[in-house]
This record gives structure tokens, sequence and C-alpha cells, in this order.
């Protein structure tokens, strides 16, 4: 009896990790896909509007975008940030980083948000699975993720991101 | 030709090791002149030889080596080509191989062991060798040939190329593969069905040995993490750290139970099993790391068709270890009793959680692998999980280490206990209150951990204190190595707790654009950036950041954290730099300047609390280690 528990254990053991074998770990297909945005909580960063939940349900297509004033890259993705800003609405989430920056930040290189908050604890980071800044999501009208964006948007993603958010 | 040389002595160590099972089977090692102890030794011979060789051809750049041509560069200064023997897979293994053959040959060389019994335990050891070279000269042979050779070389990783390298693979191995040693003694006590104590004598110094370098190993990656990574941290839960943890925390519970198996003659067959764990569990992490299965800072060096042979190697010798001891351990079944209020009742149940928590981490660490292949559907297990299991089970275990050493053997109860350590009481309240009284503005878990590792340490120093005697006057009794070693360990884990409370909980993170002049307050300092300067060096160029460090408006030091650009990849490395005081680290880790002004950086700055006591800790660890294994080379004498 034992033994046939000792060649279960085993055998299923060994199947489980010979088909671990096969799989590659290091692709992550985004488990927001299709789904409703999470929840999420910010601080207000200086006079600017709080971003929070309730303005994910609006009836329009949007943008949330995760960024910090420290992160190199964003400061790429900044002025498509600000084209694509003039047609959607787009939201801001600054992740770990301080109010003075940030509005220091938006008045040198032009506020392309509607409204933003601050993520200092990174905890509506995780919620949202962001793993690397900056991130961009595009949220239809029924308030479910359409596609995300990991890394800046430069100029020729743009066209792309255009076809989505159409 | 030097090359086809190496892998002649290869071959040399699969055909003589295959002596190992072929002996035992056929029977002709009995009353002839071929014995397990000669074959040992000539393995050790050619794997030395092979691996002699390999370094060789490593210092002189034979490029027609694929290893080499993928792992080593003619601008790498020659420490580094040299440590780039073992900084990719084919020739890790190989120095795997060699401390194997190492191991058997010490225990070869071990006096006071019967004849039969060295013979049984060499022969397992012998015929795990021909496994694994089985593995190398099929899956992974260092001196295959590239052709047409390459000019030069892709270099070495560049993490790799540290000093913290040239010492941590090797202790790590040394620990790994020590534990073969402690498997091959428990296969053969369960061949030899004899439960003796003699047998378990002999497995302690091994399992000592083997816990000590894997201790000294884990350390030194943790350290090299640290400050060669740049994330201000010095354990990410990664699961190749996860595997090196495991077989620590099987073989930590390994050297309580080891103590009443020879002593008391009970919990012979937890012992052995988890002898066999401890083996396994170091072979499931070479599996782990070499196949790619999961995600890991590790994966340098990976190969899913090497994955299936080690998959195959884990299994056969799982499935034959542990069937043999579920055969036999009958025999080593006791049927003493043991006393929850003893010395073996605090051990056993120590033994307990420690399993439960190096369960609870395996299962954390291949979770999302089970959960990808079952349910087809991708999951990480990070940091908070292990942290949350980590935190609860650490309580059973400070009480076990504060007062497991002042309970008897066999038979103890509670209120003589209390009346015998009424003084350790009293100062432990103090000491709490004192604690509390310094953090109590601090986060709970921090003023708790804290408390934990103050506690363990008062009562090991309060042990010591038994060897003390005032009168007439102050002298101190001469103190039992084991005692020692004991204590030393304890306060290591205590350190360790202490630094590692610090480090995580109590850390201070700042992220920003530093722009030059800007002076940025962490903690206590105050740090000043005057700028990058462009150095470069014979392999790589570098961008150095410096920085002033003022504490109370005094100059303290610069610093000067590093990006490296290596010439040969053009991988980028982060070197970040560090402070150090007994109170905590502030540690500086500089990113990209900005790309629209150009006197700014990205710039991160750490003030990581008591981090220089986890290092502190694992030499004290590492310390007791030693004295262990010290007195029983003594005792042997």
């Amino acid at each position: 009896m034992k033994y046939l528990f000792l060649l279960i254990i085993m055998s299923s053991i060994g199947f489980m990790f010979y088909k671990g074998l096969k799989i590659d770990p290091s692709v992550v297909p985004s488990n927001l896909i299709d789904k409703q945005t999470p929840n999420f909580q910010l601080k207000k960063v200086g006079k600017y509007p709080l971003f929070d939940p309730n303005d994910l349900t609006k009836q329009e297509i949007k943008i949330v975008n995760f960024f910090a004033t420290w992160c190199g890259p964003c400061k790429v993705e900044h002025p498509q940030l600000m084209e694509l800003s003039n047609s959607f609405r787009i939201y801001g989430i600054a992740k770990k980083d301080n109010s003075k920056d940030i509005i220091k930040w938006l008045r040198s290189y032009g506020n392309p948000f509607d409204k933003l908050g601050l993520d200092n604890d990174g905890i509506s980071s995780i919620e949202w699975g962001v793993y690397g800044l900056p991130e961009t999501f595009i949220i239809n009208k029924d308030n479910k993720i359409l596609y995300k964006h990991i890394g800046p948007i430069m100029k020729n993603d743009l066209e792309k991101i255009y076809s989505i958010l159409k | 030709m030097i090359a086809e040389l190496g892998i002649f002595f290869l071959i040399l160590t699969l055909i003589i090791s295959s002596l190992g099972f072929i002996g035992p089977i056929f029977k002709f090692n009995e009353n002839s002149e071929v014995t397990q102890i000669k074959i040992s030794r000539l393995i050790f011979f050619c794997t030395s030889a092979s691996f002699i060789i390999l370094t060789y051809c490593f210092i002189i750049s034979d490029f027609s080596l694929t290893v080499i041509e993928k792992n080593s560069n003619s601008q790498l200064p020659t420490i580094y080509k040299i440590t780039g023997v073992w900084g990719n897979h084919e020739g890790s293994i190989l120095l795997w191989l060699l401390v194997m053959t190492f191991f058997g040959f010490l225990f070869s060389c071990q006096k006071k062991i019967d004849t039969k019994f060295k013979e049984k335990t060499l022969s397992v050891q012998n015929t795990l060798i021909f496994l694994i070279s089985l593995f190398i000269l099929f899956t992974s042979n260092p001196f295959d040939r590239t052709f047409p050779p390459a000019i030069d070389g892709a270099d070495l990783n560049p993490l790799l190329q540290d000093p913290g390298l040239i010492i941590h693979p090797p202790f790590l191995y040394l620990g790994y593969v020590g534990s073969s040693i402690v498997f091959s003694v428990s296969i053969a006590i369960l061949i030899l069905n004899n439960n003796t104590k003699e047998y378990f004598e002999i497995l302690k110094p091994w399992i000592f040995l083997s816990w000590t370098f894997l201790s000294c190993g884990i350390g030194l990656g943790s350290w090299w993490a640290y400050y060669e990574l740049g994330w201000g941290g010095f354990w990410f839960w990664d699961p190749v750290e996860n595997a090196s943890l495991l077989p620590w925390l099987t073989s930590s519970a390994l050297l309580h139970t080891i103590i009443i198996s020879t002593k008391k003659k009970s919990l012979q067959n937890w012992t052995l099993f988890l002898s066999i764990i401890t083996f396994l569990l170091s072979l499931l992490g070479t599996f782990l790391v070499r196949s790619g299965v999961l995600v890991s800072v590790h994966a340098f060096a990976n190969d899913p068709t090497r994955g299936v042979f080690i998959l195959l190697l884990l299994i056969a010798i799982s499935a034959i270890s542990l069937f043999l001891f579920l055969k036999r351990s009958k025999t080593f079944s006791s049927k003493l009793q043991i006393n929850l209020v003893s010395r073996e009742g605090a051990i056993s149940l120590n033994n307990i959680f420690m399993f439960t928590l190096s369960f609870t981490i395996l299962l954390g660490t291949v979770y999302p692998l089970f959960s990808n292949v079952i349910f087809n559907n991708k999951i990480s297990v990070g940091a908070p999980f292990f942290n949350s299991i980590l935190s609860p089970l650490m309580i059973p275990i400070t009480l076990g280490m504060m007062f497991g050493p002042f309970l008897k053997w066999e038979k103890d109860d509670v209120s003589n206990l209390l009346s015998r350590i009424r003084i350790l009481l009293l100062i432990l309240f103090l000491v709490s209150l004192t604690i509390w009284y310094l953090n109590y503005k601090g986060p709970i878990l921090s003023v708790i951990f804290f408390a934990f590792s103050a506690w363990i340490i008062t009562s090991s120093l309060f042990e010591l204190s038994k060897f003390l005697s005032f009168k007439p006057r102050l002298i101190l009794r001469k103190v039992p190595l084991k005692t020692f070693s004991q204590v030393s360990a304890h306060i290591g884990i205590a350190l360790i707790i202490l630094g590692a409370t610090g480090t995580s909980i109590l850390r201070i993170e700042q992220i920003q654009f530093q722009e030059i002049n800007e002076v940025i307050t962490a903690k206590n300092f105050k740090v000043k950036f005057l700028g990058v300067k462009m150095v470069e060096k014979k392999n790589y160029k570098s961008q150095m950041g410096v920085f002033e460090i003022y504490k109370n408006n005094k100059y303290i030091k610069t610093l000067t954290p590093e990006k490296r650009m290596y010439n040969a990849n053009k991988q980028v490395t982060t070197e970040a730099a560090i402070h150090s005081t007994v109170f905590g680290d502030l540690y500086i880790a500089i990113g990209d300047g900005n790309t629209l002004s150009n006197n700014s950086w990205t710039t991160r700055i750490w003030f990581n609390s008591f981090t220089i006591w986890i290092w502190i800790g694992v030499l004290f660890l590492v310390l007791g280690g030693i004295l262990s294994i010290f007195r029983f080379i003594k005792a042997n004498k």
C-alpha cells in the first residue's frame, strides 16, 4: 500500500515537472484583458482632480497610464500621451513618486491627464498587474480592459493604439 | 588536443565509477583488490585532472571550445577567466562532480569506520558519481568543440564578473553536494539494516560539514545579490534562492535530530528521512535551476533537454531511496516515548516546524509550475506569501531556540524549568521593555522581531553565563565546544533576524530625478549629487555617479555607484555603492540620465537598517558549524 502511494506521488510529480519543461515560464499574458478594471485607491496630487474608480464607469473609451517622474522612458512617452489626450481622456497613476515632482513635471512638459493620482505604496499598481513603467491600459465603455501596452508608447505605436481606440 | 585529454579523463571517471554498482551486483570486490575505497580515490584524481584541464583551457582562452567561446573573452581579467569555469552550466556541473568525488575521497580517508560500512557508503557515492558523469558526457560536455573556431568569445555574463562569484558557487556546491555523502551514508545504513549508534555517529560530522558550507554559500550569494544587483535587498524569494534554502532548512533540522539519534537511539528513521530528503532537495534545486521550468534571476544556464535528464535522475534516485526507506524504516523506528517537555521534545517540535516551513516554501516555489500545468493558469508566488508564512513560524522556532537549551534530557517539567531560569525571565522582561521603548514608534512587526532577536541573544548569553563563577573571584570555566557552537549558531540566527527585519520592514526608499548639487535626505544622512563621470576600464565603460554623504552637516565620505556597460556583449550592470554602519546601510544606485535635461539623473537611495548584522550573523552561524567540525576532528584524533 505504502509503495503504491510512493509510486503515485513520484509519478505525478514527475509528470508535472515533465509537462512543465515544455512551458515557457517567462511568457506572461495579462490576466486582466477582457476583465473589469481592478479596484484602486490613490492619493491626490496638488490641486489636480483625483482619479478614482468611478471615472472608469463613464460610457466612453479611455486610457489609464502608469508613470513616474523618476522613470526615463516615461519622459520619452510623454509627447505621445499629449497627442492622444487631444482625442481621448487619459487618467494617470504615478507610482512611487511625490507630488512636488509630479507638479513640476506636468508644468514643464504639459498635462495630458484628465485626472490623476499617486500610488505611493505601489498596491494599486500590483492590483493592475503593473511590473514595469510605463504601462498603459485601454478601457472600453463597459469598464473592461481592451489592451495593455508595456513600455513607452513610441511614435510608431500610435497607429496601433488609435486602431484599438476606434 | 589537451581538451580531448579532458574528455578522456571524464570517460575514465564514468567507467571506473560504474564499478560502484557493478561491484556489489557481481560481488567481485569482496575479498578482492578492487575496493570501493580505491575506486573513490581514482575517480577523484580523474575528475580533478579533467577540471584542471578545463580551467587551463579557460586561462589560455581556447575559443574552439563552445563553452569558452560563449562564456569568456580575451579581454577578461585572468581571475574572471578562472571563475568563468563555473559561470556556465557545463563547467559548473563539472565542478559539482569534482566536489562529489572530493567528498567520496574525504570519506575514504576517514579513520575509525569499519571497512564493510565504508565500502557500502562509497559504492552508493560512486553510483551517484556515475549518474552525474553520465549526465555530463551526454548532455553537457564542457569539452565540446565549435567549428569554425571563434576569434573571440562572447564574454562572461557581467553580473558574474565579481569577486563574490569567485567563492559563492563553490561554497554552495560544497554544501549541496556535501549532502550527497550524508545521503550515501544513510542509504548504506538502510542497506545494512542495522540501527547501531555508531553508524549514526559517522553521519554526524558530514551533516555539520555540508550545513556549514551551505550556510556559507547562501550567505555569500545573498551578499553578492545585495551589492551587485542594485535592488537594495538581500533576499528576493527567487526560486533558485529558495532551492538553496530548502536543503539548508532540512539539514538544520537534521543537525538537531542527529543529536537525539546518536544519544538516545530514537528518531532514527526521521534522521534517515531528513538525510535523504536533504539530498533530494539539492537535486530538485539543480533541476529547477538548470531546466528553466521556473522564472528566475539565475536563468543564465538552462536548457529543457537537460531538464529531462535531470528529471529522470531525480525521479530514479528519489524512487529508489524512498522505496528503500519505506522498506527498512521499521528497523529504525523506536518505541521510546518522547516527552513534550524535555530537550528531545523541544527538538522534535522545532523539527516539525522547520519541516513545515521547508515544505511550505517548496510548495510556494513550485506552485506556479503546477498551476500552469494543471489549471493552465499563470500565477506567481512572491515575497508576500513567503513572508506571511515565515513570520508566524518564527514564533515557535524562536521559543525553541530560547528555552530548548535549558531543558533537561528525557524528562523535565515546566515549573522546574521556570524556577531554573527565573533570572533569565527577568532579564528577558527588561530587554523587551527596552526594545519596546526604543522602537514603539515603528511598525509593530519590527518591534516583535527585534524582540525575538534580542531574546535569543539574551538566552544564549545566559547559557554561557552558567560557566562563569563569581566566587571566590570572577573566572570563566572552560566552556564545552558543543555549547559554544550551539550558542554561536543561535546568536547567528538572531542577528540574521535583526538584520532581515531592519532591511525589509524599516527600509526607507527614495527614487527620483536628482539634479546636480541637489541634496536628498535619507534617515539622518544627506546625500549630495555632484554629477556623473565616465570611467573606462579594460573590459567595460562605466558611468560613475559621485555623491557626497553628510551626517549632521559633517562630511563623511564620497560614494560612487556605477552603471557599467560591458564591451563584449553590451550588457549593462548596476554597481551599488554602500556606506555601512552598525545601524544601517546607506545604499545608492544610479540609473539613466534625464533625456530632456543634461543635469539630472535617476537615483535610488535606500536606508537599510541593520543590514550589516545579516552578514555578521552568517559569520556566527558558520563559526558555530566550524566549531562543531573542529570538535569532531579533535575527538577523532
